[in-house]
């Protein structure tokens, strides 16, 4: 077993809320570059999963891991303080949740956070992360406006830059176009598209379509397990499994 | 049924509408009441005739009409240049004139009494001249006291007047009080909003979750403790630790006030403070977790700017108990209608001036009272107004 095979190495996870057992013997390596998607029937631990991966279930009460997660090799979990790691880890959730803030303060507020007091600094990257998010041109007269004045799709893709000004590794993806209409979906997935250049991607999605158009990989998780996973395209089209096939042709789930 | 149903809601209605027309009505006679009272001394003059009171003399005649046994004023046309008072001192009749000139300037100088009795005048210039002769049995002497009607008080003596003296120089300056008031407010929430708002961020932000519901429901007791019993506490500890500390004569004093205030603020606002920060959407504070920031600056940076509305709310509060707070004020201000020169002085506040003088109070004293009390009610009223725009301009963003 080699450690070096991708962004992330995950090995023998279990997760416990109290005693409900939610995650059970999770294998799975992240690589590099590369959109993973998770897919699976709601209550399946997809969010779990993925939130073990930033230490967000940290502050769940009676969440308990074991096993290992490691990240370029080394143990995620074996830090006291999660801010490295979320710092390297970024997130986006399924409803967007800008801050009660300005744009600006909003994209700002991470780098701040972690020391940065350089207003041109701040400035730039400010700019550079709305450019990246794709919503420079839309937002750039009024970064001064409360963000919660931008419309569902806007301030999604606000908190897709808020977590690109972390200049992170890595960018988890709850459903993250779940609360959004067609066209805000499809910008999101372009961004995602050209976002996975320089990131790692990892999105939870309950839409088989956009599972097979973005991403290079797919798990799927059922009841606590991952199932299957492989490169997107051989499980949409040739899935090992009986219980994937009948997921993604909508059987069940 | 759906007959029963309309009668009903029928009920309901009239019964609502009776109700608030009812409490509108109760608080709109209250406020009048108040108002018409605290107004008047600013407006008419105490009387419209001179007023006499004799005391242990069973009967007098003055100006021809003779009193028996009369126990409250007499009254005297204004106009009238002389009064003559006739009665009867230890066995022998006395017949007292007394020369009124209403033209002279000075008000000391209106009444002049016959030769024997000129130095029987107590406070003139406040209006009151008392005549007093030995009675019978030592101890039991006889006085008149002569009443002129006072002029409307100047407004601006009472809001700008530095001396309170109702009684015989019927002064009413409140400006020592207004400054006790402001001072012991401001020192209350200078100490109390910053240690009540660290403890509801650590209550509410850092303490386990079944912890934080014990401390929490030890504190909305602490928010129903009676005031007296507070007050209490601050004469037994805080009064002589006072003292101790800085060497002064007596603890009661303005920084004794400002300490109980303070901690008397503190429940109401950690309380409303915890509800407000746990209002808050968890959504934010896993935006702010999600980008490395770390407990501490999400509670400070986003969750306590977040909810500083309900925040501001809850400062009001606490402000507000402090500005009426009177019993336990009371107890360990010490109540000298002073300018305070240091912390260790004895400072009164305008709710303790009512509360303490409210029982005995007669008159123009009494309407002042209510003046005093309107007072209270426009400062509460010019603080919310600046704490409404603060909140305003707070809340833009959100
Ligand atoms: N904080 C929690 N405490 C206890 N149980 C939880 C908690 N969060 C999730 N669970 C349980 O863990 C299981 C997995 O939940 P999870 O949110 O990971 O599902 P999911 O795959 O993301 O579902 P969906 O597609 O509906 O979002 C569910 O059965 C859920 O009830
Ligand atoms: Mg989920």
């Amino acid at each position: 077993m080699s450690n070096n095979e991708g962004k992330f190495t995950v090995r023998n996870l279990d997760l416990y809320y109290s005693d409900f057992h939610a995650l059970k013997g999770i294998n799975i390596d992240i690589a590099d570059k590369e959109v993973l998607s998770l897919i699976g029937p709601s209550g399946c631990g997809k969010s779990t999963f993925i939130r073990v991966l930033n230490r967000m279930n940290d502050l769940i009460e009676g969440c308990t891991i074991t096993g290992t997660v490691l990240l370029d090799g080394e143990d995620i979990y074996k830090a006291k303080d999660a801010s490295e790691l979320r710092s390297r880890v970024g997130m986006v959730f399924q409803k967007p949740n800008p801050f009660p803030m300005s744009i600006w303060e909003n994209i700002a507020y991470g780098p701040k956070m972690a020391g940065l007091r350089d207003r041109k600094k701040l400035n730039e990257l400010v700019e550079s992360s709305l450019h990246k998010a794709a919503i420079w041109d839309e937002v750039k007269d009024r970064l001064k406006k409360s963000a919660l004045s931008l419309s569902g799709g806007q301030q999604q893709r606000l908190c897709i830059a808020r977590a690109i000004a972390m200049e992170p590794e890595v960018i988890l993806m709850d459903e993250p176009t779940s609360a959004l209409d067609p066209i805000a979906t499809k910008k999101i997935e372009e961004l995602v598209e050209t976002l996975k250049n320089d990131y790692s991607i990892v999105i939870v999605t309950h839409s088989m379509n956009q599972a097979a158009r973005i991403s290079d990989k797919t798990a799927f998780f059922l009841l606590g397990e991952i199932l299957e996973f492989g490169p997107t395209a051989r499980i949409f089209q040739n899935p090992e499994r009986k219980e994937t096939s009948d997921y993604i042709t909508g059987r069940f789930g | 049924m759906k007959n029963t149903r309309l009668a009903t809601d029928t009920f309901f209605r009239y019964l609502i509408r009776f109700v608030s027309l009812f409490s509108v009505l109760a608080l709109a006679a209250m406020l009048l009441f108040v108002f018409v009272q605290g107004a008047e001394p600013f407006l008419t003059p105490t009387s419209d005739s001179i007023r006499l009171v004799a005391q242990n003399i069973p009967a007098i005649t003055v100006n021809g009409t003779e009193y028996v046994n009369h126990s409250t004023f007499i009254p005297v046309d204004l106009d009238s240049t002389e009064l003559r008072l006739e009665f009867v001192n230890r066995g022998q009749p006395l017949v007292i004139p007394v020369q009124i000139n209403n033209e002279v300037e000075k008000v000391e100088d209106r009444l002049s009494f016959p030769a024997e009795y000129a130095g029987a005048t107590t406070y003139p210039e406040a209006y009151t001249w008392m005549l007093k002769l030995p009675g019978t049995i030592v101890g039991l002497e006889q006085s008149v006291t002569i009443l002129f009607p006072e002029p409307p008080y100047n407004f601006f003596s009472f809001l700008g007047g530095q001396a309170w003296r109702p009684t015989h120089l019927k002064l009413y300056g409140i400006l020592t009080m207004i400054v006790a008031t402001i001072i012991s407010t401001f020192g209350a929430v200078l100490i109390g909003v910053p240690l009540a708002l660290l403890a509801a961020v650590l209550i509410g932000e850092f303490m386990p979750r079944r912890l934080a519901a014990i401390v929490r429901s030890g504190i909305d007791l602490l928010a129903g403790i009676p005031s007296v019993v507070y007050g209490f506490f601050g004469l037994m500890i805080i009064v002589p630790l006072v003292q101790r500390m800085f060497d002064a004569p007596s603890g009661s004093s303005l920084i004794s006030a400002i300490f109980i205030l303070s901690v008397m603020v503190l429940p109401t606002i950690v309380a409303i403070t915890i509800t407000s920060l746990q209002a808050v959407p968890r959504s934010w504070r896993e935006a702010s977790l999600a980008v490395g920031a770390s407990k501490m600056q999400t509670a400070w940076r986003v969750v306590f700017p977040a909810a500083r509305s309900g925040i501001l709310a809850g400062i009001i509060l606490g402000v507000s108990r402090a500005i009426g707070e009177t019993m336990a004020v009371i107890l360990v201000a010490g109540n000298s209608p002073q300018f305070p020169t240091a912390f260790t002085d004895s400072v009164r506040t305008l709710t303790a001036t009512i509360a303490l003088e409210m029982g005995y109070a007669q008159g123009r004293h009494s309407q002042m009272l209510f003046s005093v009390g309107i007072v209270l009610f426009i400062m509460i009223l010019i603080l919310n107004t600046i704490v409404l725009r603060l909140k305003k301009h707070l809340t833009k963003g959100l």
